[in-house]
Protein backbone atom coordinates (compact mmCIF):
# COMPACT_ATOMS: atom_id res chain seq x y z
CA UNK A 1 0.00 0.00 0.00
CA UNK A 2 1.69 3.32 -1.09
CA UNK A 3 1.67 6.17 1.26
CA UNK A 4 -1.03 7.93 0.08
CA UNK A 5 -3.40 5.29 0.31
CA UNK A 6 -2.30 4.95 4.09
CA UNK A 7 -3.53 8.28 4.36
CA UNK A 8 -6.76 7.63 2.03
CA UNK A 9 -7.87 4.86 4.86
CA UNK A 10 -7.01 6.50 8.02
CA UNK A 11 -9.26 9.48 6.43
CA UNK A 12 -11.81 7.23 5.66
CA UNK A 13 -11.66 5.57 9.23
CA UNK A 14 -11.96 9.00 10.94
CA UNK A 15 -15.24 9.58 9.12
CA UNK A 16 -16.86 6.01 10.23
CA UNK A 17 -15.28 6.60 13.82
CA UNK A 18 -16.93 10.09 13.56
CA UNK A 19 -20.50 8.81 12.13
CA UNK A 20 -20.20 6.01 15.21
CA UNK A 21 -19.67 9.03 18.02
CA UNK A 22 -22.28 10.89 16.75
CA UNK A 23 -25.12 7.70 16.41
CA UNK A 24 -23.72 6.60 19.89
CA UNK A 25 -24.34 10.38 21.56
CA UNK A 26 -26.92 10.88 20.03
CA UNK A 27 -28.80 7.11 20.65
CA UNK A 28 -27.74 7.70 24.27
CA UNK A 29 -28.92 10.67 24.78
CA UNK A 30 -32.24 9.23 24.27
CA UNK A 31 -31.79 6.66 26.58
CA UNK A 32 -29.74 8.79 29.61
CA UNK A 33 -33.13 10.86 29.52
CA UNK A 34 -35.72 8.70 29.42
CA UNK A 35 -34.10 6.79 32.04
CA UNK A 36 -32.72 10.04 34.06
CA UNK A 37 -29.79 8.35 34.59
CA UNK A 38 -26.39 9.81 34.82
CA UNK A 39 -23.30 9.50 33.03
CA UNK A 40 -20.11 8.81 34.45
CA UNK A 41 -16.58 8.74 32.97
CA UNK A 42 -12.36 9.04 33.54
CA UNK A 43 -10.24 11.21 31.96
CA UNK A 44 -6.75 9.89 32.10
CA UNK A 45 -3.66 11.40 31.18
CA UNK A 46 0.40 10.14 31.47
CA UNK A 47 3.50 11.58 30.51
CA UNK A 48 6.08 8.90 29.88
CA UNK A 49 9.86 9.19 29.70
CA UNK A 50 12.55 6.26 28.96
CA UNK A 51 16.06 6.35 28.82
CA UNK A 52 18.92 4.27 27.79
CA UNK A 53 22.15 4.92 26.05
CA UNK A 54 21.31 5.27 22.75
CA UNK A 55 17.24 6.31 23.22
CA UNK A 56 15.55 8.54 24.79
CA UNK A 57 11.62 8.31 24.39
CA UNK A 58 8.79 10.81 25.58
CA UNK A 59 5.54 9.79 25.10
CA UNK A 60 2.43 12.18 26.38
CA UNK A 61 -0.87 9.82 26.30
CA UNK A 62 -4.32 10.66 27.25
CA UNK A 63 -7.92 8.67 27.37
CA UNK A 64 -11.31 9.84 28.05
CA UNK A 65 -14.13 7.04 29.04
CA UNK A 66 -17.66 7.54 29.00
CA UNK A 67 -19.95 5.44 30.26
CA UNK A 68 -23.58 5.76 29.71
CA UNK A 69 -26.99 5.11 32.42
CA UNK A 70 -27.41 1.80 30.56
CA UNK A 71 -23.96 0.10 30.56
CA UNK A 72 -23.12 1.03 26.93
CA UNK A 73 -19.34 2.60 27.01
CA UNK A 74 -17.28 4.52 24.58
CA UNK A 75 -13.24 5.42 24.94
CA UNK A 76 -11.27 7.54 22.81
CA UNK A 77 -7.37 8.03 23.23
CA UNK A 78 -4.26 9.45 21.75
CA UNK A 79 -0.45 9.19 22.17
CA UNK A 80 2.47 10.87 20.34
CA UNK A 81 5.52 8.95 20.86
CA UNK A 82 8.97 11.02 20.25
CA UNK A 83 12.08 8.98 20.11
CA UNK A 84 15.46 10.51 19.73
CA UNK A 85 18.22 8.21 18.92
CA UNK A 86 22.26 8.03 17.96
CA UNK A 87 21.88 5.13 16.21
CA UNK A 88 24.00 4.67 13.12
CA UNK A 89 21.24 1.63 12.10
CA UNK A 90 18.59 3.82 12.64
CA UNK A 91 20.12 6.36 9.89
CA UNK A 92 21.37 3.67 7.73
CA UNK A 93 24.09 5.78 6.94
CA UNK A 94 27.69 6.15 8.53
CA UNK A 95 27.28 8.98 10.12
CA UNK A 96 26.23 8.38 14.23
CA UNK A 97 23.95 11.48 15.20
CA UNK A 98 20.92 11.98 17.05
CA UNK A 99 17.62 10.91 14.64
CA UNK A 100 14.47 12.05 15.94
CA UNK A 101 11.13 10.64 14.57
CA UNK A 102 7.71 10.91 15.95
CA UNK A 103 5.13 8.24 16.12
CA UNK A 104 1.21 8.73 17.04
CA UNK A 105 -1.51 7.17 17.53
CA UNK A 106 -5.27 7.04 18.11
CA UNK A 107 -7.71 4.35 19.56
CA UNK A 108 -11.40 4.24 20.31
CA UNK A 109 -13.47 1.49 21.66
CA UNK A 110 -17.24 0.55 22.39
CA UNK A 111 -18.33 -1.92 24.80
CA UNK A 112 -22.03 -3.07 26.69
CA UNK A 113 -22.36 -4.77 29.71
CA UNK A 114 -25.11 -7.21 29.24
CA UNK A 115 -26.97 -8.42 32.47
CA UNK A 116 -28.67 -11.85 32.20
CA UNK A 117 -29.97 -12.99 35.12
CA UNK A 118 -27.49 -12.88 37.99
CA UNK A 119 -24.34 -13.16 35.31
CA UNK A 120 -22.92 -10.32 33.05
CA UNK A 121 -22.08 -10.58 29.72
CA UNK A 122 -19.58 -7.92 28.58
CA UNK A 123 -18.82 -7.46 24.97
CA UNK A 124 -16.38 -4.76 23.26
CA UNK A 125 -14.89 -3.82 20.41
CA UNK A 126 -11.66 -1.58 19.89
CA UNK A 127 -9.63 -0.23 17.02
CA UNK A 128 -6.15 1.49 17.27
CA UNK A 129 -4.34 3.29 14.09
CA UNK A 130 -0.49 4.77 14.45
CA UNK A 131 1.87 6.41 12.04
CA UNK A 132 5.37 7.61 11.94
CA UNK A 133 6.81 8.75 8.35
CA UNK A 134 7.90 4.78 7.75
CA UNK A 135 5.49 2.64 9.90
CA UNK A 136 2.06 2.46 9.44
CA UNK A 137 -0.20 0.13 11.48
CA UNK A 138 -3.69 -0.67 11.81
CA UNK A 139 -5.30 -2.91 14.80
CA UNK A 140 -9.08 -4.20 15.31
CA UNK A 141 -10.30 -6.04 18.28
CA UNK A 142 -12.78 -7.63 19.76
CA UNK A 143 -13.51 -9.31 23.37
CA UNK A 144 -15.98 -11.09 25.33
CA UNK A 145 -16.44 -11.61 28.69
CA UNK A 146 -18.50 -13.60 30.79
CA UNK A 147 -18.92 -13.22 34.67
CA UNK A 148 -21.15 -16.16 36.51
CA UNK A 149 -21.12 -18.22 39.71
CA UNK A 150 -22.58 -15.04 41.76
CA UNK A 151 -19.57 -12.97 39.70
CA UNK A 152 -16.97 -15.17 41.07
CA UNK A 153 -15.50 -16.63 38.01
CA UNK A 154 -14.76 -14.81 35.06
CA UNK A 155 -13.77 -16.25 31.27
CA UNK A 156 -12.74 -14.40 28.14
CA UNK A 157 -12.26 -14.62 24.75
CA UNK A 158 -10.51 -11.83 22.62
CA UNK A 159 -9.37 -12.08 19.15
CA UNK A 160 -7.36 -9.10 17.38
CA UNK A 161 -5.93 -8.60 13.94
CA UNK A 162 -3.05 -6.31 12.92
CA UNK A 163 -1.73 -5.09 9.23
CA UNK A 164 1.30 -3.14 9.26
CA UNK A 165 2.81 -1.55 6.17
CA UNK A 166 6.67 -1.04 7.06
CA UNK A 167 9.30 1.53 5.05
CA UNK A 168 12.81 2.34 4.90
CA UNK A 169 13.50 6.15 4.34
CA UNK A 170 16.39 6.08 2.34
CA UNK A 171 17.54 7.37 -1.32
CA UNK A 172 16.08 6.33 -3.86
CA UNK A 173 17.15 2.33 -5.11
CA UNK A 174 17.77 2.05 -1.41
CA UNK A 175 14.03 2.13 -0.19
CA UNK A 176 12.39 -0.87 1.44
CA UNK A 177 8.90 -1.77 1.64
CA UNK A 178 7.29 -4.44 3.70
CA UNK A 179 3.78 -6.11 5.21
CA UNK A 180 3.23 -7.47 8.50
CA UNK A 181 -0.54 -9.19 9.25
CA UNK A 182 -0.81 -10.55 12.31
CA UNK A 183 -4.23 -12.66 14.39
CA UNK A 184 -4.27 -12.82 18.20
CA UNK A 185 -6.73 -15.23 19.93
CA UNK A 186 -6.71 -14.60 24.08
CA UNK A 187 -8.16 -17.05 26.65
CA UNK A 188 -8.35 -15.78 30.23
CA UNK A 189 -9.93 -17.06 33.72
CA UNK A 190 -10.54 -15.05 36.81
CA UNK A 191 -11.50 -16.49 39.96
CA UNK A 192 -12.71 -14.91 43.20
CA UNK A 193 -11.09 -17.50 46.04
CA UNK A 194 -11.98 -15.85 49.13
CA UNK A 195 -12.63 -12.18 50.17
CA UNK A 196 -9.20 -11.34 49.97
CA UNK A 197 -7.75 -13.49 47.34
CA UNK A 198 -7.72 -13.62 43.43
CA UNK A 199 -6.41 -16.07 40.75
CA UNK A 200 -6.26 -15.37 37.19
CA UNK A 201 -4.88 -17.07 34.26
CA UNK A 202 -4.76 -16.91 30.43
CA UNK A 203 -3.18 -18.11 27.38
CA UNK A 204 -2.33 -16.06 24.11
CA UNK A 205 -1.45 -17.49 20.72
CA UNK A 206 -0.58 -15.08 18.65
CA UNK A 207 0.55 -15.81 14.43
CA UNK A 208 2.21 -13.32 12.63
CA UNK A 209 3.50 -13.04 8.88
CA UNK A 210 4.90 -11.07 6.53
CA UNK A 211 8.20 -8.74 7.21
CA UNK A 212 9.26 -9.40 10.76
CA UNK A 213 12.37 -7.96 10.49
CA UNK A 214 13.76 -4.17 10.98
CA UNK A 215 14.42 -2.91 7.40
CA UNK A 216 17.05 -0.48 9.06
CA UNK A 217 19.31 -2.93 11.09
CA UNK A 218 22.09 -4.20 8.81
CA UNK A 219 23.81 -7.68 9.20
CA UNK A 220 26.25 -9.17 7.70
CA UNK A 221 27.30 -12.21 6.11
CA UNK A 222 30.62 -12.17 5.91
CA UNK A 223 32.14 -8.82 4.49
CA UNK A 224 29.01 -7.98 2.99
CA UNK A 225 26.03 -6.01 4.63
CA UNK A 226 22.97 -7.05 4.22
CA UNK A 227 19.12 -6.71 4.88
CA UNK A 228 17.55 -8.70 8.01
CA UNK A 229 16.01 -11.26 6.36
CA UNK A 230 14.45 -13.70 9.61
CA UNK A 231 11.50 -16.29 8.42
CA UNK A 232 8.41 -14.69 7.41
CA UNK A 233 5.78 -16.72 9.53
CA UNK A 234 6.29 -16.63 13.21
CA UNK A 235 3.63 -18.60 16.36
CA UNK A 236 3.75 -17.32 19.90
CA UNK A 237 2.31 -18.48 22.74
CA UNK A 238 2.20 -16.96 26.35
CA UNK A 239 0.94 -18.34 29.23
CA UNK A 240 0.35 -16.70 32.72
CA UNK A 241 -0.63 -16.73 36.01
CA UNK A 242 -1.96 -14.15 38.21
CA UNK A 243 -2.37 -13.94 42.12
CA UNK A 244 -3.52 -10.99 44.43
CA UNK A 245 -3.96 -11.48 48.74
CA UNK A 246 -4.53 -8.58 50.24
CA UNK A 247 -3.53 -8.68 53.97
CA UNK A 248 -6.64 -6.27 55.96
CA UNK A 249 -4.60 -5.75 59.00
CA UNK A 250 -1.34 -4.04 57.06
CA UNK A 251 -3.53 -2.44 54.52
CA UNK A 252 -0.85 -4.33 51.89
CA UNK A 253 -1.51 -6.17 48.93
CA UNK A 254 0.56 -8.62 47.48
CA UNK A 255 0.63 -9.85 43.94
CA UNK A 256 2.29 -12.22 41.82
CA UNK A 257 2.87 -12.73 37.94
CA UNK A 258 4.25 -15.36 35.96
CA UNK A 259 4.62 -16.21 32.12
CA UNK A 260 5.97 -18.61 30.42
CA UNK A 261 6.40 -17.61 26.29
CA UNK A 262 7.45 -19.96 23.56
CA UNK A 263 7.80 -19.34 19.63
CA UNK A 264 8.29 -21.27 16.37
CA UNK A 265 11.27 -19.39 16.32
CA UNK A 266 12.68 -21.39 19.47
CA UNK A 267 12.47 -18.07 21.72
CA UNK A 268 11.72 -19.31 24.97
CA UNK A 269 11.17 -17.02 27.87
CA UNK A 270 10.14 -16.81 31.52
CA UNK A 271 8.80 -13.43 33.48
CA UNK A 272 8.08 -13.50 37.16
CA UNK A 273 7.04 -10.43 38.91
CA UNK A 274 6.12 -9.28 42.76
CA UNK A 275 4.16 -6.27 43.47
CA UNK A 276 3.16 -5.08 46.85
CA UNK A 277 0.81 -2.46 47.03
CA UNK A 278 0.86 -0.81 49.98
CA UNK A 279 -1.44 2.13 51.18
CA UNK A 280 -0.15 4.86 53.45
CA UNK A 281 -3.03 6.88 55.52
CA UNK A 282 -5.77 7.51 53.05
CA UNK A 283 -4.61 9.54 50.52
CA UNK A 284 -0.81 8.09 49.29
CA UNK A 285 -0.56 5.04 48.19
CA UNK A 286 2.93 2.92 47.36
CA UNK A 287 3.35 0.46 44.36
CA UNK A 288 6.70 -1.53 44.40
CA UNK A 289 7.83 -3.39 41.75
CA UNK A 290 10.25 -6.15 41.25
CA UNK A 291 10.68 -7.98 38.12
CA UNK A 292 12.79 -10.60 36.38
CA UNK A 293 12.97 -11.85 32.75
CA UNK A 294 15.47 -14.66 30.89
CA UNK A 295 15.04 -15.46 27.29
CA UNK A 296 17.24 -17.99 25.36
CA UNK A 297 17.93 -17.18 21.49
CA UNK A 298 16.48 -17.86 18.33
CA UNK A 299 18.08 -20.34 16.46
CA UNK A 300 18.87 -18.26 13.66
CA UNK A 301 20.62 -15.40 15.86
CA UNK A 302 24.24 -15.10 17.17
CA UNK A 303 24.96 -13.92 20.15
CA UNK A 304 27.82 -11.24 22.24
CA UNK A 305 30.47 -10.03 19.66
CA UNK A 306 29.07 -12.13 16.64
CA UNK A 307 25.18 -10.57 16.79
CA UNK A 308 24.38 -9.95 12.89
CA UNK A 309 28.04 -11.12 11.74
CA UNK A 310 27.03 -14.75 9.65
CA UNK A 311 30.06 -16.83 8.14
CA UNK A 312 30.49 -16.21 4.09
CA UNK A 313 28.27 -18.35 1.75
CA UNK A 314 25.24 -18.86 4.96
CA UNK A 315 22.41 -19.06 3.56
CA UNK A 316 19.75 -18.96 6.39
CA UNK A 317 17.50 -16.70 8.26
CA UNK A 318 19.19 -13.29 9.35
CA UNK A 319 19.13 -10.82 11.97
CA UNK A 320 21.13 -8.41 13.52
CA UNK A 321 18.63 -7.78 16.72
CA UNK A 322 19.86 -7.93 20.06
CA UNK A 323 16.23 -9.17 21.42
CA UNK A 324 16.40 -12.50 19.89
CA UNK A 325 19.86 -13.14 21.29
CA UNK A 326 19.88 -15.12 25.10
CA UNK A 327 19.81 -12.76 27.77
CA UNK A 328 18.05 -11.80 31.16
CA UNK A 329 17.47 -8.48 33.04
CA UNK A 330 16.18 -7.54 36.26
CA UNK A 331 13.92 -4.31 36.73
CA UNK A 332 12.87 -2.60 40.33
CA UNK A 333 10.42 0.02 40.48
CA UNK A 334 8.15 2.39 42.54
CA UNK A 335 5.27 4.20 41.84
CA UNK A 336 3.72 6.71 44.62
CA UNK A 337 -0.48 7.71 43.94
CA UNK A 338 -1.97 10.60 45.96
CA UNK A 339 -5.44 11.28 45.99
CA UNK A 340 -6.99 14.63 45.63
CA UNK A 341 -8.95 14.42 48.40
CA UNK A 342 -8.30 17.58 50.13
CA UNK A 343 -9.87 19.63 47.46
CA UNK A 344 -13.38 18.43 48.85
CA UNK A 345 -14.21 21.33 50.51
CA UNK A 346 -12.72 23.92 48.19
CA UNK A 347 -13.85 25.13 44.84
CA UNK A 348 -11.80 22.69 43.26
CA UNK A 349 -13.94 19.85 44.57
CA UNK A 350 -14.19 18.54 40.88
CA UNK A 351 -10.86 17.18 41.15
CA UNK A 352 -11.08 16.26 44.64
CA UNK A 353 -11.49 12.05 43.05
CA UNK A 354 -8.96 12.88 41.44
CA UNK A 355 -5.79 10.44 41.60
CA UNK A 356 -1.99 11.84 40.73
CA UNK A 357 0.25 8.94 40.07
CA UNK A 358 4.40 9.01 39.93
CA UNK A 359 6.27 6.04 39.22
CA UNK A 360 10.02 5.60 38.41
CA UNK A 361 11.82 1.77 37.07
CA UNK A 362 15.26 0.53 36.22
CA UNK A 363 16.45 -2.30 34.64
CA UNK A 364 19.49 -3.78 34.44
CA UNK A 365 20.22 -5.81 31.28
CA UNK A 366 22.97 -8.47 30.22
CA UNK A 367 22.41 -7.74 26.18
CA UNK A 368 25.52 -6.61 25.35
CA UNK A 369 27.01 -5.48 21.76
CA UNK A 370 24.57 -3.88 20.94
CA UNK A 371 22.86 -0.42 21.14
CA UNK A 372 20.12 -1.38 24.00
CA UNK A 373 22.75 -0.44 26.88
CA UNK A 374 22.47 -2.57 29.94
CA UNK A 375 20.89 -0.13 31.70
CA UNK A 376 17.76 2.07 31.22
CA UNK A 377 15.06 3.88 33.39
CA UNK A 378 11.87 5.30 32.46
CA UNK A 379 9.61 7.39 34.31
CA UNK A 380 5.24 7.87 34.18
CA UNK A 381 3.55 10.81 35.93
CA UNK A 382 0.02 11.14 35.66
CA UNK A 383 -3.05 11.05 37.04
CA UNK A 384 -6.48 10.06 36.65
CA UNK A 385 -10.37 11.78 36.79
CA UNK A 386 -13.17 10.22 37.47
CA UNK A 387 -16.42 12.06 36.94
CA UNK B 1 10.94 -37.81 33.04
CA UNK B 2 8.79 -37.12 29.69
CA UNK B 3 7.48 -33.64 29.96
CA UNK B 4 3.79 -32.19 28.80
CA UNK B 5 2.90 -30.94 25.95
CA UNK B 6 0.75 -27.64 25.34
CA UNK B 7 -2.37 -29.61 24.81
CA UNK B 8 -1.67 -30.85 28.21
CA UNK B 9 -0.96 -28.04 29.84
CA UNK B 10 -3.81 -25.93 28.66
CA UNK B 11 -6.00 -28.97 29.55
CA UNK B 12 -4.86 -29.27 32.93
CA UNK B 13 -5.18 -25.23 33.16
CA UNK B 14 -8.70 -25.95 32.19
CA UNK B 15 -9.24 -28.74 34.93
CA UNK B 16 -7.11 -26.68 37.86
CA UNK B 17 -10.10 -23.61 36.84
CA UNK B 18 -12.95 -25.81 37.15
CA UNK B 19 -11.95 -27.13 40.41
CA UNK B 20 -11.17 -23.65 41.54
CA UNK B 21 -14.51 -22.54 40.45
CA UNK B 22 -16.74 -24.82 41.95
CA UNK B 23 -15.10 -24.11 45.19
CA UNK B 24 -15.06 -20.67 46.09
CA UNK B 25 -18.19 -18.25 46.44
CA UNK B 26 -17.49 -15.12 47.51
CA UNK B 27 -20.89 -12.86 48.16
CA UNK B 28 -21.22 -9.68 47.01
CA UNK B 29 -20.99 -8.26 50.53
CA UNK B 30 -17.82 -9.68 51.66
CA UNK B 31 -15.53 -8.35 48.42
CA UNK B 32 -14.86 -4.70 49.87
CA UNK B 33 -11.43 -5.32 50.01
CA UNK B 34 -11.11 -6.65 46.31
CA UNK B 35 -11.35 -2.65 45.14
CA UNK B 36 -8.29 -1.93 47.37
CA UNK B 37 -5.04 -1.14 44.52
CA UNK B 38 -3.21 -4.12 43.12
CA UNK B 39 -6.81 -5.86 43.56
CA UNK B 40 -7.85 -4.98 40.33
CA UNK B 41 -6.62 -6.52 36.97
CA UNK B 42 -6.61 -3.12 35.41
CA UNK B 43 -5.94 -0.52 37.64
CA UNK B 44 -2.77 0.38 35.59
CA UNK B 45 -4.18 0.19 32.07
CA UNK B 46 -2.76 3.00 30.49
CA UNK B 47 1.00 3.13 31.85
CA UNK B 48 0.94 -0.49 31.77
CA UNK B 49 0.08 -0.21 27.88
CA UNK B 50 2.98 1.99 27.42
CA UNK B 51 5.08 -0.47 29.68
CA UNK B 52 4.59 -3.07 27.47
CA UNK B 53 5.23 -0.92 24.31
CA UNK B 54 8.39 -0.42 25.61
CA UNK B 55 9.32 -4.22 26.73
CA UNK B 56 7.90 -5.12 23.12
CA UNK B 57 11.13 -2.80 21.54
CA UNK B 58 13.56 -4.66 24.20
CA UNK B 59 12.38 -8.05 24.35
CA UNK B 60 11.57 -11.38 22.55
CA UNK B 61 8.79 -12.43 24.09
CA UNK B 62 5.93 -10.12 23.34
CA UNK B 63 2.44 -10.62 24.82
CA UNK B 64 0.28 -11.89 27.88
CA UNK B 65 -0.51 -9.31 30.31
CA UNK B 66 -4.13 -10.17 29.93
CA UNK B 67 -4.21 -7.57 27.05
CA UNK B 68 -5.85 -7.91 23.52
CA UNK B 69 -3.45 -4.79 22.40
CA UNK B 70 -1.49 -5.18 19.84
CA UNK B 71 1.06 -7.84 19.19
CA UNK B 72 3.01 -5.57 16.29
CA UNK B 73 2.71 -2.10 15.15
CA UNK B 74 4.00 0.99 16.25
CA UNK B 75 7.56 1.21 15.54
CA UNK B 76 10.24 -0.42 13.62
CA UNK B 77 12.20 -0.97 16.94
CA UNK B 78 9.33 -3.85 17.69
CA UNK B 79 9.96 -5.57 15.04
Amino acid sequence: MTLGAERRWRSIALALWTCASIWFAAFERAHADEASGTWTGELEGHGSYYYERSTEVWVPTGRLSVEAPNGMRMNVSYLADVIASASIGQMGSDIDKVHVEVRQGIGTGFGKTIHIGENELDLSVNAIHSWESDYFSWFGGVRAGYLFNQKNTGVSLGVTGVHDSIYRNAREGQRFFGNLDGVTLTFGFSQILTPVLTFGAGYQLVYLTGFLGNPYRVPKIGPLPDMEAPPDTRIRHNLEFTASLYAPATRTTFQGFARLYTDSWDLNAITPELRIYQELGRDFGLRLRARYYLQGRTYFALEGTDLGNYAPGYTGPVTADPKLSGFHSIQLGGRISFALTAFERSFLRFFSRGVLDLSFDHQWTTVDSTSFGRRNFFMILGGRLPF
Amino acid sequence: MRSCGPRSQIALLALCACVLGACATVKPYEREYLTRPGMEMRGEAQAGEFEAHLQSSREGAVGGHGTVESSTGGGCGCN
